[in-house]
């Protein structure tokens, strides 16, 4: 129940790709006042031009009514903005010269991320399986698995954001069961949403829940057959696509602005190292290995090994580096 | 209450900190290797063990054996059962339910925690643990009671033991403390344990003895009174002055209603004399023991070869082979005098087969006669050796030398043996019954013969090679099947749904150092068909979690 239950949401996080919002879809060239009015969120106004300050008073004035006392121009008070949804500009940033939109003092630090919605990640990524299926193919508990991924800020608002975010993690461990050698090779595939907290500008946490589809192929080298025994995940039987079982990642982590940044001025591409950390869970399978169907040099009839099970859960950590775009 | 300083450096730690350290505990439990199980190395050549209804395999590389049974079909199933560490011996059960698994522990013994040898008896059925005993000396060799009361536990050519040292188990009572007797030496240590039956005594009760043949005497213990001191005999030298030296030992109860007439005989190498122990009434000097043995020599005609009781017409003798006069000798023990019985043939190993061939111990023995130097075997027939003992043997030319006779187990086919050569490329069924052999040919010399527990079927395998019979011992028709990989072992058991199952095992070397596997092919054992046997691969790792 529960396997179908993340099947299902998976499959509508994967059919329900980040689609751009009204303000997202509207071009470039498209009047700027139409994409707010299209939010139906109140309409900012226009701010002033930021004015030289009032001179001071003649006289010492003590109570409520005393003016600010400012030392340098001080920048307009923020404009009130509709939710940033990603590249989309609003009027009041399409107003702006394009070089000088992340730098805009007025934009909160998320809107300034998702200012280069898209997001390119390579790293790795680590997990412990404590859980005995993994024995036979691993002298210690840690999986660690190359990672590409790949996510697009769609909301953004002060100093929250939301991403989606996909990862392909893929790696193995060879070991050997008592001297027969053996490999499980895993592929993950995760999608999910991110919700990120901005406290800085160049700095930001964030929060992920990702279903996750998982491929485990297990292989042994038996040798009274001469042959390679396979296990395959067997949860989901996706045709061309093979076999998989499903799970999710639940992760917190935090990403720094290496690169991009000096002070307030941004260039085209940011670098991004981030970090985190959580749970992976994965559905137990049996771990029945067997030759191929395919194989010749295997006996007639060759009853499956029976392993017991094998449930890739457990801690995980990923570091990734990543340009946003 | 808690120190303050503690309290005052604690608040120092930021919550990031604590934070990071909570989160390496967790992710450091979650670290540690596999056990080392997965690491261990398979033993070849791998030793298994025929039961009725499974097959242990012994690990010593996991200190475990391993049980294959077969519940129903072509279905097999593993379970492990745990031994003690250094598996020394493994033995079937003499009516195969239970194998018993003796081990020598840590030795030596550096620490209280080190593990002390045991015997361990798992039974077949269930696969568990059904006694362990614990020992207090490593020793290696195991005798089994055929009755399956005792197992005896001797040193078999271990170091740093005391040889002479024997430890008693009562197999009966799994809560049995063994019981360690120390034979008294005079230069000999034991060399082959032998349980008799059921002996009468003089003052009328009835004990069975074990047996203890050492380099240079006989000991008998009483096994109804382990605390009682054993009896050695002292073997007379041989004619050339040497120490005599036991090669076998007879027993026989004697006339069920003298309880004065059980007797003990020992075959000598190089000898011509056979020695006879009388356990007749005790004397003064007795010591409390219920017997006294008394020791009479026979002389024979020259070195006999092998030696049993029979009951002949004449009553009960002691028959010897002497291949060197193509001979058979009685000796009557009470008088020792001795008769001759002449043979066409150097018959040098016999075995009786009154209740096979349908006639009655109490009356006359028949006894099978063969011999490794000569063709043919022959039918000893006691119950007329006193009046025409010319006529009491009758010889069959079968074409080969017969190095082994076993016998078939169970009341259906108990009538018929197969009789093996060491060098002949075929090997013969005898019918009791009707005294006709039938030959069975083979395609090579080397192969080895097994009867299936239930009597019905024999297997016949030449251990490397895929090629395996099945002889249906009722109808003798032979079944050959070429598996798909090299067998080393035919095991014939009962299935859980009562059917049986055929398992015929292979092992090869890995590609690793240190690493065998272990692989079945399962038939179904009466009608023996590869088109729909099913192949088990990788055993050894079953059972690992």
């Amino acid at each position: 129940m529960i396997h179908r239950l993340m099947v299902a949401g998976l499959v509508a996080l994967l059919t329900a790709a980040p689609r751009p919002s009204a303000a997202q879809a509207a071009p470039p060239d498209a009047d700027p006042e139409a994409a707010p009015a299209a939010e139906n969120e109140p309409q900012a106004s226009p701010e002033p031009e930021a004015s030289p300050p009032p001179p001071p008073p003649a006289g010492p004035v003590i109570g409520p009514g005393r003016p600010p006392i400012t030392f340098y121009p001080s920048p307009p008070e923020p404009a009130r903005q509709s939710p940033h949804f990603g590249a989309g500009e609003d009027s009041r940033l399409d107003t702006v010269p394009a070089g000088r939109r992340a730098d805009d003092p007025n934009l909160s630090p998320a809107e300034r991320v998702s200012q280069k919605p898209w997001l390119l990640m390579l790293g790795a990524r680590s997990m412990l399986v404590s859980d005995s299926g993994f024995d036979p193919f691993a002298d210690s508990n840690e999986l660690t698995q190359f990672s590409l991924g790949v996510g697009r800020s769609f909301y953004a608002r002060e100093i929250l954001s939301l991403a989606a975010i996909a990862f392909w993690d893929v790696g193995s461990r060879t070991s050997s069961a008592r001297g027969e050698p053996t490999r499980l090779l895993v592929h993950r595939l995760a999608l999910g949403p991110e919700l990120r907290l901005h406290p800085l500008t160049d700095l930001y946490g964030f929060l992920r829940f990702a279903p996750a589809l998982i491929h485990s192929e297990a292989r042994l080298e038996e040798s009274t057959t001469g042959s390679t025994y396979y296990a395959r995940s067997d949860d989901l039987d996706l045709n061309f696509l093979g076999s998989w079982s499903v799970g999710f990642d639940a992760t917190v982590g935090a990403a720094y602005e290496l690169i991009g940044t000096s002070g307030r001025h941004a260039g085209a591409l940011r670098c991004w190292i981030m970090a985190e950390g959580g749970y992976a869970w994965g559905t137990s399978g049996d771990l029945e290995l067997s030759p191929e169907a395919d194989d010749t040099s295997a006996p007639e009839r060759a009853a499956a090994l029976e392993l017991g099970t094998l449930a890739l859960r457990g801690p995980m950590a990923r570091a990734v580096v990543g340009v946003s775009f | 209450m808690q120190d303050p300083r503690f309290e005052e450096h604690a608040d120092r730690i930021p919550w990031w900190a604590r934070c990071a350290v909570s989160l390496a505990c967790l992710l450091g439990a979650g670290c540690g290797d596999r056990p080392s199980s997965w690491d261990a190395e398979v033993d070849v050549p791998v030793q298994t063990v025929g039961l009725k209804t499974s097959v242990a395999v012994v690990d010593p590389g996991l200190d475990r054996v391993l049980l294959l049974s077969a519940p129903s079909g072509r279905g097999l199933e593993a379970s492990a059962a745990p031994v003690g560490k250094n598996v020394v011996s493994a033995q079937a059960s003499p009516d195969l339910d239970s194998v018993f698994v003796l081990s020598r522990g840590v030795q030596p013994r550096r620490n209280p925690e080190d593990e002390r040898p045991s015997l361990s008896v798992i039974d077949g059925a269930s696969g568990r643990v059904s006694a362990r005993y614990t020992l207090t000396d490593p020793l290696q060799g195991l005798a089994l009671d055929p009755q399956g009361r005792w197992a005896v536990i001797f040193d078999a050519g271990g170091i740093v033991v005391n040889p002479n040292e024997l430890i008693f188990v009562d197999v009966s009572d799994p809560d049995a403390e063994p019981v360690s007797k120390t034979l008294r030496s005079f230069g000999g240590r034991p060399e082959r344990l032998t349980f008799t039956s059921e002996l009468g005594m003089p003052d009328g009760s009835r004990r069975r003895f074990l047996i203890a043949e050492t380099g240079q005497d006989v000991t008998l213990i009483d096994l109804s009174d382990l605390s009682r001191d054993e009896v050695t005999i002292f073997l007379p030298k041989t004619p050339s002055g040497q120490i005599g030296r036991p090669l076998e030992v007879a027993f026989h109860d004697g006339a069920p209603d003298d309880p004065n007439d059980a007797r003990v005989a020992v075959r000598l190498a190089n000898d011509p004399n056979v020695v006879l122990i009388e356990l007749g009434p005790p004397g003064d000097d007795a010591g409390g023991r219920p017997f006294k043995a008394t020791v009479n020599v026979a002389p024979l005609e020259g070195v006999p070869s092998a030696i049993d009781f029979v009951q002949t017409d004449g009553g009960l003798r002691l028959a010897a082979l002497v291949p060197g006069s193509l001979r058979a000798q009685l000796v009557d023990p009470a008088t020792t005098v001795v008769e001759s019985v002449s043979f066409q043939k150097p018959f040098s190993r016999m075995a009786r087969v009154t209740e096979a061939s349908g006639g009655s111990p109490q009356q006359s023995d028949v006894a099978l006669l063969w011999s490794e130097q000569a063709t043919g075997i022959a039918f000893w027939s006691l119950g007329t050796t006193s009046g025409t003992p010319f006529r009491s043997v009758d010889t069959f030319e079968i074409g080969i030398a017969v190095s082994d006779v076993k016998s078939v187990p169970g009341d259906g086919l108990g009538h018929k043996k197969i009789l093996e050569s060491a060098t002949a490329s075929e090997f013969f069924v005898l019918d009791l019954d009707a005294r006709q052999s039938f030959p069975m040919l083979t395609n090579a010399a080397g192969f080895e013969l097994t009867v299936a527990p239930d009597g019905f079927r024999a297997w016949a395998v030449r251990p490397g090679t895929p090629q395996v019979s099945s002889i249906d011992l009722s109808t003798l028709h032979p079944t050959s099947v070429e598996v798909e990989r090299d067998v080393i072992a035919v095991h014939d058991i009962e299935r859980l749904d009562r059917g049986r199952s055929v398992l015929l095992l292979h092992a090869a070397r890995g590609l690793n150092a240190g690493a065998a596997g272990l692989g079945a092919t399962v038939l179904d054992a009466q009608n023996p068909d590869t088109a729909h046997s099913r192949f088990y691969g990788g055993l050894m790792l079953g059972a690992l979690r």
